[in-house]
């Protein structure tokens, strides 16, 4: 039931992160203080990428201490969803022969180590799992795992950050306020067309007169994002695209794959998003 | 040498001739001398003789005598000696009749004579003898013969001569208004084919009669076609059928056709064998492309297949009414049409703007006859600042809120391609707003172009200059930005410069045209007079920047100055006031200060909204002090409509209030003030087409009915309050009945970690998976979860002028319909007694102690609404009311009392007060608009509630007015359309033979015959439920 991902910083190689504001430092200092992090942000805006950056700038770079080195897996991503519940983040007996074994959740390792907690698109989540992280969030810093009987003090590297999307979230959905109010909250936004153009030609490997043309297409795509499908088009899927036409795809085509058919299924928005990207496109 | 008393006995007939007219002796002596020496003198005695007996044959024959002796030496020198004495003889005759019709003939003979055309007068007097016969005094009717058939003896050769007079001594027989009717048509047309016209009247008065006529009403267009015209008519002929309307249209439609039409048409024509179908298609044949012969060849054909089936069907397709005729020609032609397109087209401007801009067609509804299939051409006529309803029709401009687009595009025969400059006319209008053409700006003044252009001598060429270099940019700058429509502007900007006429240009529009086709890339101007070269060098040298770099609309205008300035010092005495060149039609137009006011007040409205919805933190909105259509001067002042905020941005202005009294005084401030008035003014009336099923046809009749969604309209504010006070038991009752929908909208949701019950089955799961010492599921409980009601309702009240009726007392009817003998059992007798006793007090309860004797059905359904919206306000459902009534196809009338999104508030209520009996019930187009509106909701439970008096009816609802079947049809198919937009819909009916037409009408048996009409609130409250629940 509990979708769990970890995902380690390379020691080598830092996730590529083209800031758009101050969003690093706000993010250095809240971690000096070792305050919890909200990133809001529509969707595939680069909130995890952000993430995945500040975990290898503070666990995996010459500026990180040797505790945080030490740690193995810096990170601990949670994608939340409808039944993730206390026990999927927390931990469980699980049956090992005739026996039965503890296993920590996600949060407990991330808690025991010192690791960053990622719970992403939070309010997905149940309550009683968003309940959980009250006390990891003010100044006691402790889990309780009923289950053991236990409460455990978090490490003083441990810093949780979560991430939610106002703009697809319905009403029913939104985060309480007694837990939204336990973060610093950073907003994100989709990059401007030249940064966004930058981070499709990193990404991608597609040239740069392309790179513009799909930022281009994402800014106008995005202006229709009040017709029945509210995100507009993530960077991610522009990096698809651009990545469909560094690998040879005509670039019409591959706008039609990874942009007009993957955001809508509204046959009229997609002929209008179609006809934006033969404006913007030159045929093959 | 004459005998001495041959001599006499002219010197005889002489003076007999000069007491009776002293001008007959004259002649006579003239005439005399000339003949005397051609002819015998025996002949001449008798000539002479003739003479005195014409001038003695009565009143006033010296005349005729004169007119022949006049035509006598003519007469001669053709030789015909005989002929002379037989011409005098034959007009003897007549000028006993009337010395007019002698007259008449001598003139004709001598003209006959002149023309060396005697052998026609056999003929002519065939047909005089005919007629004097038939006539035996119509001697006007002689003499009006006399006078065509020598007019057609000119111009005719024999065999049509013969025809002629053989046609006349046909119709001689048929009475004095027929053959008066043939001379006058065949004065009209002499040219006439007689021969082809005898055979017509062989086969029928009527058949020669219209032939004739409509053939000299089109001589001028039939030219050439002749051939083709009279196969038609004589093949009609054989069959003895009538062609009489075809002929009728022909004389309408012909002369407004090219004539190449005019030969499509006719051999179109001839592949039709019924004059029905024959008179349909010429009727409407201006509305097809008949310049592309195939297609409508095609076209035809695909209608004539379908008479063989349903000749009504065909009749339909051939007028353009039927959806698959219209559709088939839009295919054929290649079409494009803008309704069609107008989601993606608004969809596609709104992401390439980032803002919203209303997409529609041009052209007025009920035009649509004009407009339809029109394509747009290259050759439509236009200036800057023509006014819009002629210029403008078919091309495409903006006003700052709209983009206006031609309904049909169908310039070429290839659907994509029309499809393409579609797009590039819409791009182009869009990149005006993208690439800043109404940022500029003039001294703060509201019409700062027009005060630019009257800066100069000449505005009209500073305005046309204008508009020259400021496509050029916006072309420009869009193939810069958007190579990928790039391609399809070069082909527009080709086809474009492919149809300039570059010949007749004066000196001045030459440069003009110039700079345009520079604008439009083309590669050289070799039409410019060489004396303008130089001028014409530095004006391209003054534009050639824009197309290389990012200029904007300050540069453009900068670039109008220079270009004025060239072209001016050039000739100072040039004439520019006219100065228009044809306009490129993809470029199409732009109201360019209407549109700089728009954008301006659009964004006062949205600060106006932005500050509405964040009352505590007044201060300017970002987005407006960003936007780049307005500044603060503009924002200050602009906004007079609503004091609240000018008052509001008096106090955050600094130097607000002089900035205001500034503003004020700016120029066109008084039209901005018009324009913001008239954008804050409701729209009345909002007009709307829809198909109609015809169900004789099988296929829908294409945008056939025009609704008009009124807003404004008499109202009653006491209505309602009254309603409520009079009903407050009945309200209440409906509000409980209503409520009871609340429990309902709690649903039981499985696998929960907590709730209110245990999940027997994920329970007894879980116990086993504990025994069998597995980690049992915890998810075994159910919850009651809250769930949200997403219902809208739409009440759909007729409004026809039957609801005028009164209501009967339901009790009495009850009673006289079951008892009309009397004869009931005194057990019968009893229970009818109670029967009639309950309704007496439900109808008691319903109207209260003081009961109005005389509620009309209208009342009873207003009010019924009324209980229903004051209990659907507790229940929170979003609800709509609406009428309809009208009156014909082109004004169905839908009175929207509250909307969807409409507080119903004292105006609603006024509004529902208002509704009164007007005419007819077309229900078909109404439920389809109510469905639209429903669908619009995107409710998932979608319900209209219509609530009628009877069967659908209209004037003109099917041809045959007295019959209901073509209402129930279309009423039925509407029915079936919303129930496939998913919206259910219930017809409640007060009409007690309801029953036969609502089961065929309505899906599902979802109608309602009311029993008792009192009983209305009750049952639509018990409907609401079953609809939404």
């Amino acid at each position: 039931m509990t979708e769990t991902s970890a995902k380690s910083s390379g020691n080598t190689e830092a996730p590529f992160y083209l800031p758009l504001a101050d969003e690093i430092e706000i993010f250095l200092a809240a971690y000096q203080q070792r305050l919890p992090v909200l990133l809001k942000g529509p969707t595939g805006c680069g909130k995890t990428r952000f993430v995945e950056y500040m975990t290898h700038l503070l666990y995996r770079t010459d500026a990180s201490d040797a505790a945080r080195r030490a740690v193995e897996v810096p990170l601990q991503t949670v994608a939340c969803h409808e039944d993730l519940s206390a026990t999927d983040l927390v931990g469980r007996f699980l049956l090992q022969g005739e026996e039965t074994v503890w296993q920590d959740g996600p949060l407990t390792r991330s808690v025991k180590e010192g690791a960053i907690c990622y719970l992403d698109e939070i309010v997905e989540a149940r309550k009683d799992s968003t309940v959980l992280i009250h006390s990891l969030t003010d100044h006691r810093r402790i889990l309780p795992v009923e289950k053991q009987g236990l409460i455990l003090d978090a490490h003083a590297n441990f810093l949780l950050i979560i991430s939610y999307n106002p703009g697809y979230q319905n009403v029913l959905k939104d985060l309480k306020p007694s837990t939204r109010q336990r973060f610093i909250a950073i907003d994100f936004d989709y990059p401007g067309e030249e940064q966004e153009a930058n981070i499709i030609a990193h990404e991608s490997g597609v040239d740069a007169s392309y790179a513009l043309d799909l930022a281009r297409l994402g800014a106008r795509v995005r202006n229709l994002k009040h017709h029945g499908f509210d995100e507009g088009v993530s960077t991610r899927l522009l990096v698809y695209a651009g990545q469909m036409m560094a690998n040879g795809v005509s670039p019409r085509r591959a706008c039609d794959v990874a942009v007009c058919k993957a955001v809508t299924d509204d046959e009229d928005i997609q002929r209008a998003i179609l006809e934006l990207v033969n404006t913007i496109f030159v045929a093959d | 040498m004459m005998p001495e008393t041959d001599l006499q006995s002219l010197a005889a007939v002489e003076s007999e001739l000069a007491r009776l007219n002293k001008s007959s002796a004259e002649t006579f002596q003239i005439v005399v001398a000339q003949l005397q020496h051609k002819v015998s003198a025996q002949l001449l005695l008798r000539w002479a003789n003739t003479c005195l007996q014409l001038a003695n044959s009565g009143w006033h024959a010296w005349d005729a005598a004169n007119h022949y002796m006049r035509l006598s030496p003519a007469v001669m020198k053709e030789g015909q000696e005989n002929g002379l004495l037989a011409v005098g003889e034959y007009g003897l005759n007549l000028t006993r009749l009337s010395f007019e019709s002698g007259i008449q003939y001598f003139t004709g003979v001598k003209s006959f004579a002149e023309a060396n055309r005697l052998n026609h007068l056999q003929f002519i007097e065939a047909g005089a003898e005919a007629l004097k016969e038939g006539f035996k005094r119509a001697t006007h009717l002689l003499t009006e013969y006399f006078v065509i058939a020598f007019q057609l003896g000119e111009i005719q050769d024999v065999d049509h001569m013969h025809s002629w007079v053989a046609i006349a001594t046909q119709l001689a027989r048929s009475g004095r208004p027929v053959i008066k009717q043939f001379l006058e048509d065949s004065q009209q047309y002499p040219e006439a084919n007689w021969v082809f016209a005898e055979q017509l009247y062989v086969r029928g008065e009527k058949f020669g009669h219209h032939y004739v006529q409509t053939a000299g009403q089109l001589s001028a267009q039939l030219v050439g076609v002749e051939k083709d015209f009279e196969t038609i008519v004589s093949g009609y002929a054989e069959q003895n059928l009538s062609v009489k309307t075809w002929l009728s249209s022909l004389v309408e439609v012909l002369p407004q056709l090219q004539a190449d039409e005019v030969k499509i048409l006719l051999s179109l024509c001839c592949q039709i064998d019924h004059p029905d179908l024959l008179a349909t298609f010429t009727r409407n044949c201006q509305k097809l492309p008949l310049e592309k012969f195939p297609v409508v060849a095609t076209w035809l054909e695909a209608g004539l297949a379908l008479a063989e089936k349903n000749p009504a069907a065909a009749i339909a397709f051939l007028k353009l009414e039927s959806t698959r005729s219209i559709e088939l020609l839009e295919v054929l032609c290649g079409q494009v049409r803008f309704s069609d397109q107008q989601r993606y087209l608004q969809l596609y401007s709104e992401a390439l703007l980032g803002k919203r801009l209303r997409i529609e067609a041009n052209g007025k509804l009920g035009d649509s006859e004009k407009t339809a299939n029109k394509s747009v051409t290259e050759s439509i006529d236009g200036v800057l600042d023509a006014p819009l309803e002629t210029a403008l029709q078919n091309l495409p401009w903006s006003d700052g809120e709209c983009v206006f687009l031609p309904e049909v595009v169908g310039i070429y025969n290839d659907y994509d391609a029309n499809n393409r400059w579609l797009k590039v006319a819409l791009t182009h209008q869009l990149g005006c707003y993208e690439f800043g053409t109404f940022n500029y700006q003039r001294n703060g003044s509201y019409v700062a172009f027009r005060d630019f252009f009257y800066s100069f001598e000449y505005p009209r060429l500073a305005a046309n200059l204008f508009k020259i270099i400021e496509a050029g940019r916006i072309d420009w700058q869009i193939q810069r930005q958007y190579k990928g429509i790039s391609v399809a502007f070069s082909e527009q900007k080709q086809a474009a410069l492919a149809g300039r006429n570059t010949a007749e240009l004066l000196l001045g529009n030459q440069l003009l045209e110039a700079l345009l086709q520079f604008s439009l890339d083309a590669e050289g101007c070799d039409f410019v007079d060489p004396e303008l070269a130089a001028e014409q060098q530095i004006l391209l040298g003054l534009i050639a920047p824009f197309k290389v770099e990012l200029k904007t609309v300050f540069d453009a205008v900068e670039a109008v100055k220079n270009c004025y300035e060239v072209i001016i010092a050039y000739r100072r005495n040039m004439d520019f006031s006219s100065a228009a060149l044809k306009p490129v039609a993809y470029r199409g137009f732009l109201s360019l200060d209407t549109a700089r006011m728009n954008l301006a007040l659009t964004a006062l409205e949205e600060a106006e909204l932005n500050m509405a919805e964040d009352d505590a933190n007044r201060t300017l909105p970002d987005g407006l002090a960003e936007s780049d259509q307005v500044d603060v001067n503009e924002l200050t002042s602009g906004d007079v409509k609503d004091p609240k905020i000018i008052v509001d941005m008096d106090q955050q202005s600094v130097s607000g209030e002089s900035d205001f009294e500034q503003a004020q005084l700016a120029e066109g401030y008084d039209e901005f003030l018009q324009l913001a008035e008239a954008r804050k003014a409701p729209v009345a009336e909002q007009a709307y087409q829809y198909d109609e099923w015809d169900f004789q046809i099988n296929d829908y009749r294409k945008r056939w009915c025009t609704l008009f969604e009124i807003r404004e309209f008499e109202e009653d504010p006491d209505f309602v309050p009254e309603t409520l006070s009079q009903h407050r038991l009945l309200a209440n009752q409906v509000r409980k009945q209503l409520n009871m929908l609340r429990p309902e909208l709690l649903r039981k949701v499985k696998g929960m970690l907590d709730g209110e019950e245990l999940d027997l089955e994920r329970a007894v799961e879980a116990v086993l998976d504990r025994r069998a010492g597995v980690s049992p599921r915890e998810d075994i409980y159910i919850q009651r979860q809250r769930k949200e009601r997403d219902v809208s309702a739409l009440f759909l009240l007729d409004m026809s002028a039957s609801t005028d009726d009164v209501i009967k007392d339901p009790a009495t009817e009850k009673a006289n319909a079951e008892n009309p003998d009397g004869n009931k059992t005194d057990q019968q007798a009893m229970q009818d007694y109670d029967h009639m006793s309950d309704l007496s007090e439900q109808h008691q309860r319903f109207y209260g102690s003081d009961a109005p004797t005389q509620t009309r059905i209208i009342d009873l359904e207003k009010q019924s609404v009324v209980l229903m919206a004051e209990a659907l306000q507790r229940l929170g459902d979003s609800y709509a009311i609406c009428g309809f009534s009208g009156y014909g196809k082109d004004r169905v009338e839908y009175f929207l009392c509250k909307d969807f999104n409409e507080p119903y508030n004292h105006k609603v209520k006024a509004r529902i007060g208002g509704i009164k009996p007007c005419r007819s019930t077309r229900m078909g187009p109404a439920i389809r608009h109510a469905s639209k509106m429903l669908e619009a909701t995107e409710s998932r439970i979608k319900a209209l509630i219509i609530i009628s008096d009877g069967y659908p009816q209209d004037y003109d609802y099917g041809a045959d007015r007295a019959s209901k079947v073509y209402g129930i049809k279309d009423t039925t198919k509407a029915l079936t359309e919303a129930a496939s937009l998913g919206v259910q819909s219930f017809c409640l009916t007060v009409d007690p033979s309801g029953h036969d037409y609502l089961r065929e009408m309505c899906p599902d048996q979802q109608y309602m015959v009311m029993q008792d009409i009192t009983q209305l609130p009750n049952e639509l409250s018990k409907i609401y439920r079953g609809l939404t629940t």
